[in-house]
């Protein structure tokens, strides 16, 4: 473990859904400090709360109790649009079905968080040229996601998610949907990136081989987070 | 906020490939609404604008702009002509002031026949009578001929049941003249003041003065200018208040104000129509929202605001709001101008006045009627903005 300062954590985390007797518990006290440059892994069968785990982390839902830190601000004590603001500077994030807008070029959709972020349309697609560039399809930028390989839209995903340079990037099975060939391409970047950039990643996934590359691996069981 | 990726997410996915069969439906069944809603909305007011405006233009052909005359029904003489045309030249716009002695008579023809009519003598005509055409067909004269005038002031009945009259006119049929109102055609005869006063015994008789405009002087402001200073020159002189001056437009008031009541409560009636199309509108954008609840999961992980998302909605509704809006105006420009060149429309001159219909195209209108129109789209679309705000980015990402 790092002696550096955490740039994301969270802290004895409990989610749930429903109310009363459907009450489902997926999380139940999950802590963990994410650190820069730190590739962390979390597996756990399908349904034990990985994404939420994600979603959690990511500031797309509020936990039903303990807390998230931001370079130790808890965003959740702000207004939703500083919030919006923190996920825009500090979180990347990588699905597991790329999630890029079909309306908009590969060129485009990299360049959307900067977009959000305030920085003009122009200066926001020579950042994205420059990721697209990094990720290898920079020859794919003006075509649309539907015109090109999982693995590609994968890759544009990636670079989406780097677009802010944020501190922590959260995947979520980013390759599970991709054949192995593809698989091992947008690894082998992601781990690159990671290292190279001294972003923190943490990987939700079931690929045992992508979790043994990463420094870390934590297992989430029935909605209880343990090193593995 | 980055407008151009505001704009970019509202068109694109408005217009979105993507989008099921039933949602493009819907969607362009909403366009179609308000183009239809903005084009009946503009085409009735070009109609009913067309329709006062020729009448207006009728009425303003034969008669001067500001009428003056004797509330009470005085006399007046050549020296409140006089008066009249000092002050009237004095205002910027008049081009002139002529005195009229308007009275009925009744007309005979060659062919006999016989019809009441509304003699009019003006300063500036010349002799000889100018007919409506109407008029001149029911007396049998065209010009060259000769009509016969008689005052029916001087008519009396004998002891033996005859009709005794006592100035019977000959007069040369000048011109035979379309008026523009039906009205005028049937009944009016114009000639020159002096031609008047003979036949009604009346030397110097004058009803009331015309004085005419510019076509940009504004009648209303002249006749308000003119009174004024007919009032002060009474007060200076001493004398009691006897001649007023007022637009001509003013003798058919409750014609124009019941043409526009009438233009007033359609377009109410249209506008409901539209708004209730608009409606439409409000269901395309659910729909479309829902097929980009995605995308805006996605667009609220990369730290698009709520506002940034709402904003995305209104504009997407506006979008389509315009899109319609655009087409209803220009199909209203195109069936306006087909209508009047190709399909212009004939009325019974008898029962309208006017017995044709133009419509009159006014950019003024389209814009009020496109910027309503605008306004509702605005407020239908509030509804699914709102809608796309509840949902939390981490639920509408899990949406399939």
């Amino acid at each position: 473990m790092s002696d550096a300062r955490p740039v994301l954590s969270g802290r004895d985390i409990h989610f749930t859904y429903g109310r009363g007797a459907d009450t489902l518990h997926v999380l139940k006290g999950a802590s963990i400090d994410l650190f820069p440059g730190g590739l962390t892994a979390v597996m756990g069968p399908s349904g034990s709360g990985k994404s939420t785990l994600l979603h959690v982390l990511g500031l797309l839902a509020r936990p039903s109790s303990g807390a998230v830190l931001i370079d130790g601000r808890d965003p959740w004590k702000t207004s939703e649009a500083k919030r919006s603001r923190m996920r825009n500077q500090n979180l990347g994030f990588v699905f597991q079905f790329h999630h890029l807008l079909e309306e908009f070029t590969v060129h485009e959709n990299v360049a959307m968080p900067c977009m959000i972020s305030g920085k003009s349309r122009s200066q926001s697609m020579d950042i994205a040229g420059g990721l697209l560039r990094e990720v290898g399809i920079e020859s794919r930028g003006n075509h649309f996601p539907s015109e090109i390989s999982g693995g590609e839209r994968q890759r544009a995903a990636l670079a989406r998610a780097l677009a802010m340079e944020p501190a922590v990037v959260l995947a979520d099975e980013p390759t599970g949907n991709l054949d192995d060939e593809a698989t091992g391409v947008v690894e082998n970047l992601m781990l690159d990136l990671a290292r190279s950039r001294n972003q923190a990643f943490l990987i939700a996934t079931h690929s045992r081989e992508l979790a043994q590359r990463c420094g870390r691996l934590l297992i989430l069981d029935r909605g209880v987070l343990r090193e593995g | 906020m980055n407008l151009w990726l505001v704009g970019a997410l509202s068109v694109r996915q408005v217009v979105s490939r993507s989008h099921s069969g039933f949602v493009r439906f819907v969607g362009v069944l909403s366009v179609v609404g308000i183009a239809i809603g903005v084009a009946a909305l503009i085409i009735l007011r070009s109609f009913m604008d067309g329709f006062t405006g020729a009448i207006r233009h009728s009425l303003e052909a034969v008669n001067p702009a500001v009428h003056v005359y004797a509330p009470g029904g005085g006399a007046l003489g050549p020296s409140d002509y006089g008066l009249v045309r000092e002050l009237a030249l004095g205002i910027p716009g008049t081009t002139g002031v002529e005195a009229v002695l308007e009275r009925p008579a009744v007309a005979s023809g060659a062919v006999g026949t016989v019809a009441g009519v509304m003699v009019r003598g003006m300063s500036g005509s010349g002799d000889g009578a100018v007919l409506g055409i109407r008029l001149a067909q029911s007396l049998g004269v065209t010009m060259g001929d000769t009509v016969r005038l008689a005052s029916t002031a001087g008519v009396s009945v004998s002891g033996m049941g005859r009709v005794l009259v006592d100035t019977i006119m000959p007069m040369v049929v000048v011109r035979v003249t379309d008026f523009g109102i039906d009205e005028y055609n049937r009944s009016l005869v114009t000639t020159s003041i002096e031609s008047a006063r003979s036949l009604f015994g009346d030397e110097t008789g004058i009803s009331s003065m015309g004085v005419g405009l510019t076509a940009e002087t504004d009648p209303v402001n002249a006749s308000i200018t003119l009174d004024s200073l007919l009032r002060e020159s009474y007060v200076e002189g001493g004398w009691p208040a006897y001649m007023t001056a007022i637009p001509f437009m003013s003798f058919h008031t409750n014609l124009f104000q019941a043409l526009g009541l009438e233009s007033l409560a359609m377009t109410i009636v249209l506008g409901l129509i539209t708004v209730v199309a608009l409606l439409n509108l409000s269901s395309a954008l659910t729909m479309i929202a829902l097929e980009h609840r995605w995308d805006m999961g996605v667009l609220r992980a990369m730290g698009a605001t709520p506002r940034m998302v709402f904003v995305t909605s209104i504009t997407r509704g506006l979008s389509i709001g315009a899109v319609g809006v655009v087409i209803g105006a220009l199909a209203a420009w195109a069936s306006v101008l087909v209508v009047n060149n190709y399909f212009p429309i004939r009325l019974d001159g008898s029962v309208y006045w006017v017995e044709s219909l133009a419509g009159k195209f006014s950019a003024e209108t389209a814009l009020v009627a496109s910027a309503i129109t605008l306004l509702v789209c605005l407020l239908v679309s509030v509804a699914p903005a709102v809608s796309a705000l509840s949902d939390s980015p981490s639920e509408a990402l899990r949406y399939e």
